[in-house]
């Protein structure tokens, strides 16, 4: 009896640890990330458009992510001197430093996936396999699934597309 | 649906071998080491076949013989895959799925034309390689069977550029890298069932020939014989 308490005992405060964890972790400042970029601050405050930043999705296969030097374009200045998250990016472009993004989205290199094809040709928008970029404020992705074959497979089901392996595989 | 097929000349193929490079490069084909290439590990998609060389130089001429898959309309290998990894595409290309192959190698034994070639070791790539990788065709990792695919990237890739000009794909949109670099311009290829194409033109030829005709393969490599006096 007292060893089944002990136990349950151990297990609320392993519990309560384990939340506390996690919940810290989530908290704005992503830290295993190089920067705290902010989808949400920068397309639904300030309503850039996702094409001025990721400007291979229409022409190419890899969307690209933008560096330094883009961000240099608005980030030469400070326009909010109280945030601190600003102030990363603001210091990263005085020293002209390229950041090492970490990306979570990935295919293995014998999968050809193409942004065009889909985004452009297809007409998809980015939230049929991305989640919704807008609403995430860190770059540690909420909601995040990896894009695995079954999805490709059932999609093109759907739409009638090819299935045929050697389509996606290369 | 095309059928796409190759024709080559041998009265054009002086044996350079540029079909060979080209095609190890672009298709990112691993280069192995001496020892184990001596061991008969070499690795080629396409390969020269050397029959003989005649007269004295100058005046040399070689009788040789490029040999890739033959992309068969009966092909021998898919009958015997166990997990399918090597099937026959809608348009006559047979494809091998690399993650899906387990390696048993029965598709190379059952290969008349040895076309295809197996990943035994990783070996070490020499520095300048990594920086020639085509980006469009993965690293197969060791322990895989692999061979030409009428470069089938080039035909994915041609296919969205296409779609994205509101155009039918044309011929010479799609032409795999050993008929682009042949300098004599010795291989032809392109849609055979389509009459106005420049393949199934040249294949009109009373020197038409294809390797071991008699296992009834039906390889969509042909080959035009070289003249001899
Ligand atoms: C078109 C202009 C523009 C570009 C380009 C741009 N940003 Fe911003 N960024 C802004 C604006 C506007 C803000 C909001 C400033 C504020 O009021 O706090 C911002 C805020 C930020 C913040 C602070 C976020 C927060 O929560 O306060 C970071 C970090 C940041 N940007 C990183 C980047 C990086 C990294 C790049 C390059 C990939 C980049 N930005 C490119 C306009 C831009
Ligand atoms: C201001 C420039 C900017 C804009 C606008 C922008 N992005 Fe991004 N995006 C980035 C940067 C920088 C990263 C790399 C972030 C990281 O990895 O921390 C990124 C990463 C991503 C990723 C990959 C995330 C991952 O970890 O795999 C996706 C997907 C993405 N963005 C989608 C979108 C979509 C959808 C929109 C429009 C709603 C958009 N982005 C608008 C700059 C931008
Ligand atoms: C049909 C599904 C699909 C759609 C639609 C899609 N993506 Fe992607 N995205 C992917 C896949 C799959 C990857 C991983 C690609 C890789 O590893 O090469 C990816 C990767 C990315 C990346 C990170 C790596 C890179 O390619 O540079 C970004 C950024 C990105 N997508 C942005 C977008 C944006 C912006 C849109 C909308 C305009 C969009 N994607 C629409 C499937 C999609
Ligand atoms: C949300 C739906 C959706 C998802 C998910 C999706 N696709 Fe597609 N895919 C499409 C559509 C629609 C097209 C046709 C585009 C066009 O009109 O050209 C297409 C076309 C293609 C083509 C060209 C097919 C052809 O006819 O040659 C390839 C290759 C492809 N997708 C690969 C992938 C891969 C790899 C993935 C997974 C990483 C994937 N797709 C996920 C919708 C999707
Ligand atoms: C629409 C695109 C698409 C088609 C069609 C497709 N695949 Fe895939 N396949 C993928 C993607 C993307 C991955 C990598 C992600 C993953 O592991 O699921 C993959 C991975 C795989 C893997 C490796 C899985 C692992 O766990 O390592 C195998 C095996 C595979 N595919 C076999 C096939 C076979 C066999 C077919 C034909 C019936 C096929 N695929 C058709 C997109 C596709």
């Amino acid at each position: 009896m007292k060893n089944k308490l002990f136990v349950l005992i151990l297990f609320i405060i392993g519990a309560a640890v384990g939340f506390y964890l996690m919940n810290s972790h989530s908290e704005n400042d992503a830290k295993d990330f190089p920067v705290p970029f902010s989808h949400y601050v920068h397309t639904s405050v300030h309503k850039i458009k996702c094409v001025n930043c990721h400007r291979g999705v229409l022409t190419q296969e890899k969307a690209g992510i933008p560096n330094i030097d883009y961000c240099s374009m608005c980030h030469s200045t400070l326009m909010n001197p109280k945030s601190k998250r600003e102030r990363i990016i603001y210091n990263l472009v005085k020293e002209n430093k390229p950041i090492k993004w970490m990306v979570h989205y990935h295919v293995p290199d014998y999968v050809l996936f193409s942004h065009r094809r889909h985004v452009k040709l297809g007409k998809l928008p980015c939230t049929d396999c991305h989640v919704d970029m807008t609403k995430q404020d860190s770059p540690e992705l909420k909601g995040f699934t990896q894009i695995m074959m079954p999805k490709c497979f059932n999609c093109h089901q759907e739409k009638d597309i090819t299935i045929d392996c050697n389509n996606c595989h290369h | 649906m095309p059928r796409y097929g190759m024709v080559i000349d041998l009265n054009k193929c002086n044996n350079c071998e540029a079909c060979v490079t080209a095609c190890k490069l672009e298709n990112n084909v691993q280069i192995v080491s001496k020892e184990n290439a001596e061991m008969g590990r070499a690795m080629f998609w396409i390969k020269m076949l050397i029959k003989n060389y005649s007269g004295n130089y100058p005046d040399i001429r070689s009788e040789s013989l490029p040999v890739s898959c033959m992309q068969c309309d009966e092909p021998s290998c898919i009958k015997v895959c166990p997990v399918r990894a090597t099937y026959k595409r809608d348009d006559g290309i047979v494809a091998q799925i690399y993650p899906q192959c387990i390696g048993c190698r029965y598709c190379m034994a059952n290969c008349p034309y040895t076309a295809k070639v197996f990943n035994w070791f990783k070996d070490e790539q020499p520095v300048e390689n990594e920086k020639t990788y085509n980006p469009d065709v993965s690293v197969r990792p060791k322990g895989v069977v692999e061979k030409c695919t009428f470069c089938i990237h080039r035909l994915q890739k041609a296919k969205e550029q296409a779609k994205a000009e509101h155009r039918k794909i044309r011929e010479e949109d799609y032409q795999p890298a050993c008929a682009e670099v042949c300098p004599s311009h010795a291989i032809y290829f392109g849609d055979l069932d389509d009459p106005s194409s420049k393949v199934s033109k040249v294949m009109r030829d009373y020197r038409k020939f294809t390797l071991q005709e008699e296992l009834g393969t039906k390889p969509k490599v042909y080959y035009l014989s070289a003249m001899t006096e």
